[in-house]
């Protein structure tokens, strides 16, 4: 599989590329690729969520086509977006959601911060709060969008979006855990390492496409 | 040949998804391959595409419903053909009678045993059609002469008509024998009954859909509420500024405190010495509580919960704030329990993220009082003769008449604010 550094992009150009790269993944004329980038601020909705519950008239926000609710992209987190085929890693996105928060568990510790899963609730949690989230789409098997994880972002837009009510959901990132700032390159490298093999063994690749259901 | 759209198994570990939306409508020619609706579970939605081509000529379930997979939740056809799976008679296309028994309720929130208990609808409401069905099912095989049960009060013919209205037998009197329920009685209930309802959903053509559990929790104590609690209601501005530098102070130290963690202190505090506010109206009397109990209103999906941070009285700053993140935590995630919900003596509810500037809030039974908190934020304030930002907040309560007077309110409101606006107070 390939990894492609984005750099710095904005959501609408990298979700383009993101169209692209699913066409052309589930036409099999390319590789399945991880996209890693990092977006200007921008809050996304996914299709569980409303327009209604953003309020911070200052940022952009955008609809998308992934699971889940309205969250925010900013510089300081790493967002990765892995073009992955699905319908020949055993078509089962359970187990797709759970291999991403165990790749965000195993990073998170590499840095010395303990996460975990909260049952029912998608994404990676630390005592702190909310350290990475997740949301996904898929088109014929093939995924799109994925997760964004917080390195050193400035974790206070989360709180003009608070999507479920009263007490904001406490956002947290490496960073603030830490109390030093921790480099998103160091991040980023430690996503690309792990990547491609935590995929392998978690969904491991079939030579032939499973027939349809 | 019509062939059923199902909800697809996304996952081994997948029970039930919930359709996001329909991308193809009612009539629209559909290509085999094509992306019809999408689906979610989790976090993951998936577009779903037709394994046939042809006309999508019924769709079964709503954008929003949860559904077991397997579930059929639209149906593919010849262009011209109408929907009805299976049986080859020709049937009228989408009414309930016509859904196979095996299909489950598309409803999660009222987990009840089998579909043979249709959750109780509340008068007025027209039942959803897959929720009827088992009634069906059940009446059909015996003659309606030998119905003795409480809802076989009626011929079939007026239980469908009820059904058709949204009437609620067990509200109508029957005049005919035995108190059996006549075509004219509906007629005459109809008549009585105010109708705003009836009149919106025929404006609207749809069929309406039945309250959820909560829903109806939540219409049942708010009606009531309004009809029986004389409310009137006070505002104040707060300045912020300090309370925004506590915040942020506290935050680098390591501790998350948010507005409504200060505005629930605050009001403890407050309710200390006007405990008239911390007190119930019930059978003509008027009970002062020595807890303070703070109801927190959490919205959470289809509704709202009031979580209780008990005792406030003695807890510190930091206590609120960790047991406010417990308790919405569990409210959103489904967990909280009924003495999580129960004896408030006083309830918050708090806007301020959404920007709402000021509103104004219903009191919840049999409290005296509901404070309303709107938005933190740079509003223009006269100082000196001069024209200023200074971060505000406005605050409104709703008391109860019948307990407190408009002063004692505002004696209130003024140590609210005296309170927010000297934070430390709440620090030490």
């Amino acid at each position: 599989m390939m990894i492609r550094d984005l750099g710095d992009l904005k959501f609408e150009a990298a979700l383009a590329i993101q169209e692209n790269l699913t066409a052309e993944v589930a036409a099999g004329t390319a590789p399945e690729t991880l996209l890693l980038v990092e977006h200007p601020p921008v809050y996304t909705i996914g299709r569980g969520g409303c327009r209604d519950n953003v309020l911070d008239s200052g940022i952009r926000v955008v609809e998308t086509n992934r699971g889940g609710d309205v969250t925010f992209h900013g510089p300081g987190q790493l967002v990765g977006y892995p073009i992955i085929d699905l319908g020949r890693r055993g078509r089962d996105l359970h187990r797709y959601l759970r291999f991403l928060e165990e790749l965000l568990i195993k990073v998170a510790a590499e840095f010395g911060v303990t996460a975990r899963r909260e049952p029912g609730r998608t994404g990676i949690w630390t005592d702190g709060g909310k350290l990475a989230s997740i949301g996904v789409g898929v088109r014929r098997w093939v995924t799109m969008h994925g997760f964004a994880l917080n390195v050193a972002n400035d974790v206070t837009p989360f709180h003009s979006i608070n999507p479920c009510g009263i007490v904001a959901c406490p956002i947290t990132s490496l960073s603030a855990i830490l109390g030093r700032p921790i480099p998103l390159d160091d991040v980023r490298r430690s996503v690309a390492g792990r990547f491609p093999s935590l995929l392998d063994e978690r969904l491991p690749f079939l030579e032939t496409a499973e027939p349809a259901p | 040949m019509p062939t059923d759209i199902t909800m697809p198994k996304l996952s081994d570990t997948m029970t039930e998804g919930r359709l996001v939306s329909w991308k193809k409508s009612v009539g629209d020619r559909v290509e085999r391959g094509e992306i019809i609706a999408e689906v979610e579970t989790d976090k993951a939605t998936m577009e779903l595409e037709a394994f046939a081509s042809g006309t999508l000529v019924e769709q079964r379930v709503k954008p929003g419903e949860l559904v077991a997979v397997g579930t059929v939740i639209g149906v593919i056809g010849a262009a011209g053909e109408s929907s009805g799976p299976s049986a080859g008679k020709p049937k009228p296309s989408v009414e309930a009678e016509e859904k196979p028994p095996e299909e489950p309720k598309p409803s999660a929130e009222a987990p009840q045993p089998q579909a043979e208990a249709p959750p109780a609808v509340p008068a007025g409401e027209v039942p959803e059609r897959v929720l009827e069905l088992p009634e069906e099912k059940e009446t059909a095989p015996s003659p309606p002469q030998e119905d003795r049960g409480e809802g076989e009060r009626a011929a079939p013919v007026v239980r469908r008509m009820a059904r058709e209205r949204g009437i609620d037998l067990g509200l109508v009197t029957g005049s005919g024998p035995d108190g059996r329920i006549l075509q004219e009685d509906l007629e005459r209930y109809l008549a009585e009954k105010p109708k705003p309802e009836s009149a919106v959903a025929a404006g609207e053509g749809v069929e309406g859909e039945p309250l959820s559990r909560m829903r109806g929790a939540i219409a049942r104590v708010t009606a009531q509420a309004w009809q029986s609690i004389p409310h009137f209601y006070e505002t104040v501005e707060i300045a912020m500024k300090e309370a925004v530098e506590i915040v942020r102070e506290l935050k680098g130290s390591g501790s998350e405190v948010t507005y409504n963690d200060l505005v629930i202190k605050a009001s403890a505090m407050a309710l200390a010495k006007y405990p008239k506010l911390n007190a119930s109206f019930a059978n003509d009397r008027i009970v002062t509580h020595g807890q303070v109990n703070i109801g927190i209103a959490v919205a959470v999906d289809d509704g709202l919960l009031v979580p209780v941070v008990k005792g406030c009285q003695g807890l510190a700053l930091k206590e609120i704030a960790l047991e406010t993140v417990r308790l919405a935590d569990r409210a959103r995630s489904g967990r909280i329990s009924q003495d999580e919900i129960s004896g408030g003596t006083f309830s918050i509810s708090n806007l301020g993220m959404f920007g709402i500037e000021e509103f104004a809030a219903v009191i919840f039974p049999p409290q005296a009082a509901i404070l309303a908190v709107g938005s933190v934020a740079e509003r223009p304030a006269v100082r000196d003769g001069q024209v200023v930002a200074v971060k505000t907040m406005r605050v409104t309560l709703s008391c109860d008449h019948r307990i407190v007077d408009g002063a004692y309110a505002a004696q209130f409101l003024g140590e609210l604010k005296r309170i927010l606006e000297n934070p430390v107070l709440m620090l030490v």
